[in-house]
C-alpha cells in the first residue's frame, strides 16, 4: 500500500489514520502497530517541522511477519540515527527533553534505515512481530 | 471531537484524556494547562486510562508544566496510566518522575 501526500499540519494525523486502516485490514498485532503508529507518527511531525520539504510518499507493508514501513520525503537530507542518543543518566530535574520523538523510534523500532539520492530522503522502519527473528544489527546505514 | 475533559474538586483538578495525544491534542492539552495554570489549583492529574497513544510533543506539554508546577510549590502528575500510556513513558525514562505513585 502506496500513500503520496502533501507535507502540511495534518501529515502525520492522517497517514496515522491510514497506518491504523492498513493494520486492521492485514491483521497486524497489536504490539507492533503500537510500536509502528507511534515511530511513523513522530518522524512525520519532524517532517512537517524541519523538514522544508512539501511531498511524502509511504508505502507499508506486512508479510512474513515484519511490518515494514517506508517514508519517502522531499525535504532536506537528514539521517535520525546521527542524531545523538538521549542521556538517561543524567537526572530527571536536568534531563533536556529534546531528541525525545527520536528516542522513541529508536527503542520502538528493530531496524531503521535511511538514505538520500536524487533530492529524496528514503527511510525504513522495521518492526518485527513475536514470531520472527530477533533483529541482528538493531540499527543500520 | 472533544479529546479531553476538565473535572475540578476544590483545589484539586484532573484532565481525563480520550484516546490519543498527538501534535494536535499536545497543543490544546498545553492550553487546557495553561487555564489551569492561572487557577488555585494545588494538584493536577492527567488521567491516561484511556489514552493509547503519546507523541514526544504530549510528554514535552507533561513535563514542561509538571516542572512549572512544582517551581510553584504545586503538583501535576499523571494518573491511571492504560498499558500503552505505561509503555510509552517507560521507555522515556521519565515514569518514575511524573506518574502520580499510587495510580
Amino acid at each position: 500500500m502506496e500513500i503520496a501526500e502533501a507535507i502540511n499540519e495534518l501529515l502525520a494525523q492522517h497517514l496515522c489514520k491510514k497506518l491504523e486502516e492498513f493494520a486492521k485490514t492485514r491483521s497486524v498485532p497489536k504490539d507492533a502497530f503500537f510500536s509502528m503508529d507511534h515511530a511513523l507518527a513522530e518522524l512525520l511531525q519532524n517532517l512537517v517541522d524541519h523538514s522544508g520539504g512539501n511531498q511524502a510518499q509511504v508505502e507499508m507493508d506486512f508479510s512474513n511477519d515484519l511490518f515494514k514501513v517506508t517514508i519517502r520525503d522531499n525535504g532536506k537530507p537528514y539521517n535520525l540515527l546521527d542524531h545523538r542518543a538521549v542521556d538517561m543518566s543524567i537526572p530527571f530535574p536536568d534531563r533536556p527533553v529534546g531528541g525525545l520523538g527520536i528516542h522513541m523510534i529508536r527503542k520502538l523500532m528493530d531496524e531503521v534505515t535511511y538514505q538520500s539520492s536524487e533530492g529524496w530522503n528514503t527511510t525504513v522502519f522495521v518492526k518485527r512481530t513475536q514470531a520472527s527473528p530477533p533483529p541482528e544489527p538493531p540499527f543500520s546505514h | 471531537m472533544i479529546p479531553f475533559t476538565c473535572l475540578t474538586n476544590g483545589d484539586n483538578c484532573e484532565i481525563v484524556v480520550d484516546r490519543r495525544i498527538d501534535g494536535e491534542t499536545a497543543n490544546q492539552l498545553e492550553i487546557e494547562l495553561l487555564a489551569i495554570e492561572k487557577t488555585s489549583t494545588k494538584k493536577a492529574y492527567i488521567n491516561l486510562a484511556a489514552c493509547t497513544f503519546i507523541c514526544s510533543a504530549g510528554i514535552r506539554v507533561i513535563l514542561q508544566y509538571h516542572r512549572r508546577f512544582k517551581t510553584a510549590h504545586r503538583s501535576l502528575l499523571v494518573s491511571r496510566l492504560s498499558p500503552e500510556a505505561d509503555q510509552i513513558l517507560e521507555l522515556t525514562g521519565f515514569k518514575d518522575s511524573i506518574v502520580e505513585p499510587n495510580h
